[in-house]
Formats: C-alpha cells, structure tokens, sequence
C-alpha cells in the first residue's frame, strides 16, 4: 500500500488549469517533482498538506483521506502527518530558533518538547538554539527548517522548492541535508523544485506540466 | 510559557513589533489613566469636602448663601458673608443640645494666608471627628490676652513663620502689601499638618481681630472701634460664624427651623456635608461629561490598539501562513490576534495607574495649594477595577476586526516566495 496516492487530482483558479494527474509514494520513498516556475508544483504540495482543497480527485495519506476531511481534522492532519519545508525557509522571525522548532510540536498536540533541542542539536546548533532567525547564517536557518519540519516524526516531508535563490553548491548541500535527515526519519520525501541539478539521488524524479510523468 | 502558547505567540509577536506596540499601550494608558483621574479626583474631592467639616455639625452664620458660609468657615475660602452679633453666639452656645460653638472671626490676613480669630477651645476641646492639633516642637497654644499667633503647617512653610517669629498682619483677605498693620504678633506654636484646610490658616486670640487696627465692630448696629487698654463691651462684638457641634441631627433640623425659616438676621449651614454635597451635585453635569469624554477617549485607544494591528496584518500575513500551515487552527489564529489586541490593553491598563498616579499627583498639589484639602492617591475607587476592563473589552471586541481579516485570509498565496 503506497504512502501517498493521488487520484484524478484538478484544481484550477478560474480557467487556468494548474494541477491535473495522479500518482503515488511509497514509504520511505524519495520523489522530486520538477518542472517550470508557475506550472502548479507549489499548489500540489498545498493540496497534499490540505492547504487547499481540490475541485476533483482523491488524497490518501495511508488511509486517511484527505478530501473528507474537515478543516479541523486537516490541521491536525497537517500538524502531525506532514513536515513542511518552505522556500526560504520561512523561520518565524519573532521566534528563537528552538522555539521555532518548539511551535511545530504544540499545534501537533505533542508533549515531546526535548526533541527540538535533540534535533537542533544533532544538526550543530547546540549553541544556537536561543539565536533568533536574523542572527542565524542560511545554512544555520535552512537545519532549523529541516528540524521544525521533522521534530513530529511525520510520514512525509513536503519541500516547497528548498533550493529557490540558492547557488549550485548550497543548492545540493540543502538538498543533500533533507534527503539526509528524512533517510534517518523514516519518513518519505516529496521535494519540488526547478532546479534539476540538485536532484539527481532522488529514487523518483516525476516531470510536471499539467500532468504527472515520469522522467526518463 | 509553554513554546507556541497563544500567550507565548502574542508576547512575541508584540516584541517584534514593541516600538510601535509601545506607542499603542502610551495611547491606552493614557486613556485609562485619564479615566481614573476624573473618576478618582472627583470621588475623593467630594468625599474630602463633604466629610471636611471639621467635626462640626452646623456653621451659624450672617443672612446669605448657606454656601458661601460654610466655604469661608470651614474651608477658608471664599470672603465672610458678614458679622454677626456676639449676643447670637452667646444665645446659640447656650442652648441645650448645643455641646459646642467656637466663634470665628476673619477679615486679616498674612501674606495671603487668612488670620482666623478664634478661642482657645477652638484647639483644647474639638468634637469628635475633628483633626488632631499636635504642635511642633515647644509651641504651645496662644494666650487670649496677648498678640500670640498659632500658624497652620502648610501657612507656616509658605510664609516662613516658625516658632518665635514676629510678624505684622495686613488688612483684608487678599494680601495687599500697602495694607500692613501696625499690630505684631510671635508665633507661639506651629501645628502638625492636618491634610485639612486649617493647614493654611494663622490662628489669633479673637480679641485680635477686634482690636487690630483700623477695624470697626458694628455689633450693636452702631460703630465702635475698640481703644486699647478698655475692654470692648459685649454689645460691640461680632462673629463671622460660629461652629457648632449638636448633640443629635435633630437639634440641628430643629435650630435650622428657627433661624432660616423664622429668623431673619442669621443663616444656619446644616448639615455640613449636605451644603457642600449640594455644589457637587450642581456640577454633576460636569463630571458626566468629563466621564464621557474618558469613555471616548477608552474608545479611541482602543480604535487605535487596532490600528495598530490591521496596519501590522500586512507584515505578518507570511507568518499566520507559516502557523496555519505548521498546522495552526484557523480559530486560534482568530484568537491570537484578539489575544494581542486585549494584551495592549491590558498593559495599557496598567501603565494607566501610572499616568492616574503622576496626574493625581499634580492634582492633589493643586487642590491642596488652594484648598488645603489632601487627597489620598491610594484610596480605592470601583473605576479601577471597571476601568482596566471595560479598556480590554473594548480592544478585545475591537480585535476582532484585524482577527477576522487574518483568519480569512487565504493560506497558500502567503507560503510563496
């Protein structure tokens, strides 16, 4: 039984068509989804995270179906089934970066508060967990991202374009870390992005217009 | 605080934005502290002057406003509706139910601070509720046969006057340095202050104020004026007022009777508090409008704790879109703004006790400067309580307008870019 099933999937805005396919992940699985800037690939993960809701189709996360759900149960869905990672990273810039991490738990009705700090940690910034977002190197932000989108122990990690505005060689190093800490996590990985330099490990790598295909 | 806390959220998002934010809770505090003042001020005024009687009952006065005798008397203020004769005091003072009558005579003063004339029992047998007069130092009280003066702490301290110091009076109540005259007079005892309006006055044998120079008794209808070294015939006399201290109320109702309603020479301010309640009462529309202006105020505040917020909504869509999709419910986002806006408030609230503090503070100067009536910044009053609330339920209702707009403001389109 796959991880994630995407079924006859449509959402449009108006007539612009943006996402229109199906597909699947396993467990565990890595998967990049590439195509141009604006094709739809960011929607995608805001359907799958339940940020938006279809106008057609299935979502199945294991067996629960996201397009039944109510927004309650989406956000509690979001909050434990699914790590997101955002372009830029999007640290809350109010937060430390522990609490940043910290934030994620909450909504998720957690009580395992050490594993922000056990992961802030085990990614080198033990010294850097009371640090604010804009006294932290992009490096520095992009492991507390990783670690906020991991701290749940989520089945699957979204990663919306991670690499965005980045050069080649930190473009890989991110995509290397992501790939890295969900391999340890157990948990799948479905990054998207533009940039098909930085995914050439990736089990999958699924080319997206407006529709899914697999690439050669 | 618990990381991720709708109040650990609202602190930090207020920090984040604290220069702004601090602007917001000034208006706040200001409002509220506005409002505590003209609630406060006016209750503590009223209370000081309608419980300022000094422990008497009544004031026995000239025919004329009820008012204006009581403020000269008692409050040393205002000028003396006139004189009365002696033979009045004499025939009040015996009456049964009378416990007692000090009569009182002005018409001097000491660099502005009224000369009162009055007996020694005045200060040796008060009623009961009147101030405690402990003297500073050696003072004593002053003799009736000689030209010793008494002096009120507050008289003392603006003029000098200690303990041994001579001073020459001057004519009428409103100082005129032209109008000196000739008589001196020593200190002979200082008083403790009071926090009454008897702070402000210099005390002198009456027979002072009848044989200081210049002045005329018209006690017996025709003029006299004293010579020095005779004794002044009682029929000369005359009193400003007299204060009276009645065995029961219903000796006051039944004097009352009989001199404003069947007499025709004399005025009887009874009960005090009542005469002084009343001009309270007059200004009552006064303090309802200041009292409205303070709720407007409130409002505004509480408008601009909105402000406030709507005009950071811009700035902070990214952030509810990071928290919404991190898996935050769309109602705590509601509440977490409306959080926000009640916390300005609140701290608003509190900084409103300060400003209440430092106005009070002015005020109290001011009325005890020229009333001699303290008011006390620490007595309590319900607007402190209904105050802070009424301000953060306000801004808690006004929040919903910012809360509302976050919480239906799309998710998706914030998470680009």
């Amino acid at each position: 039984m796959p991880l994630l099933k995407v079924e006859n999937l449509k959402k449009s805005f108006g007539e612009t068509l943006i996402v229109n396919g199906s597909f699947e992940l396993a467990e565990g699985e890595q998967v990049a989804l590439i195509g141009p800037s604006g094709c739809g690939k960011s929607t995608l993960l805001h359907l799958i995270s339940g940020v938006l809701r279809p106008d057609r189709g299935t979502i199945s996360l294991g067996s629960e179906e996201l397009t039944h759900l109510s927004e309650a149960a989406l956000d509690r869905f979001r909050a434990k089934r699914i790590g997101y990672i955002f372009q830029s990273f999007h640290l809350l810039e109010g937060l430390t970066a522990l609490e940043n991490v910290e934030v994620a738990v909450t909504f998720a009705k957690g009580k395992h508060y050490e594993r922000a700090s056990q992961l802030l940690k085990e990614m080198g910034l033990e010294d850097k967990l009371h640090h604010y977002p804009r006294q932290l190197s992009v490096g520095q932000r992009q492991r507390v991202a990783v670690a906020r989108a991991l701290v749940n122990q989520p089945p699957l990690v979204l990663a919306d374009e991670p690499t965005a505005n980045l050069d080649t060689e930190r473009a890989a190093s991110v995509v290397e870390l992501l790939r890295e800490c969900c391999r340890k996590a157990g948990a799948a990985l479905l990054l998207v992005s533009h940039d098909v330099g930085a995914l050439q490990n990736f089990d999958r790598v699924i080319q997206f217009h407006d529709q899914f295909r697999e690439a050669a | 605080m618990k990381s991720g806390s709708l109040l650990h959220l609202a602190v930090r998002s207020l920090l984040q934005h604290r220069l702004a934010n601090a602007v917001t809770v000034l208006a706040a505090a200001l409002a509220v502290g506005l409002a505590f003042t003209v609630f406060a001020v006016n209750a503590q005024a009223k209370a000081a002057f309608i419980g300022g009687g000094g422990g008497y009952d009544a004031v026995l006065g000239a025919r004329g406003s009820a008012l204006q005798l009581v403020l000269n008397a008692v409050f040393h203020l205002e000028t003396s509706p006139g004189n009365i004769p002696w033979s009045l005091y004499e025939a009040v003072s015996e009456r049964p139910g009378v416990e007692r009558a000090v009569p009182l005579a002005v018409g001097d003063n000491y660099k502005g601070f009224r000369l009162v004339g009055t007996t020694e029992d005045f200060f040796k047998d008060p009623p009961s509720g009147a101030p405690e007069f402990q003297l500073r130092e050696q003072g004593r009280f002053f003799d009736p046969n000689y030209r010793e003066a008494v002096v009120g702490s507050f008289a003392a301290r603006e003029t000098d006057l200690t303990l041994g110091a001579e001073f020459q009076p001057y004519h009428g109540l409103a100082y005129d340095e032209s109008a000196q005259h000739s008589e001196q007079y020593v200190v002979v005892g200082v008083l403790e202050p009071t926090n009454t309006p008897l702070d402000k006055v210099v005390f002198i044998p009456i027979e002072g104020i009848f044989r200081m120079g210049g002045h005329v008794l018209r006690g017996g209808g025709e003029d006299f004026v004293p010579q020095s070294g005779e004794s002044i015939p009682e029929e000369h006399r005359e009193v400003s007022a007299v204060l009276l201290d009645l065995s029961n109320p219903q000796m006051g109702f039944t004097l009352s009777q009989q001199v404003n309603r069947q007499g025709k020479v004399a005025t009887l301010a009874f009960p005090i508090g009542r005469v002084v309640g009343e001009v309270f009462e007059k200004l009552g529309w006064a303090h309802r409008i200041l009292g409205l202006v303070a709720g407007l105020v409130m409002f505004i505040a509480a408008s601009s704790i909105v402000a406030c917020l709507i005009q950071a909504l811009s700035s902070r869509e990214r952030d509810f879109a990071i928290l919404r999709a991190l898996g935050m419910p769309r109602t705590r986002l509601l509440w977490l703004l409306v959080l926000e806006s009640s916390l300005l408030a609140f701290l608003g609230s509190l900084g409103g006790f300060l400003v209440y503090g430092l106005a009070l503070w002015g005020a109290s100067s001011v009325i005890r400067n020229q009333t001699g009536v303290v008011l006390d910044i620490f007595s309590f009053h319900p607007v402190f309580l209904w105050g802070p609330t009424l301000m953060v339920g306000l801004s808690a209702v006004a929040g919903l307008l910012p809360a509302l707009r976050a919480y239906s403001s799309p998710v998706a389109g914030q998470l680009k870019g």
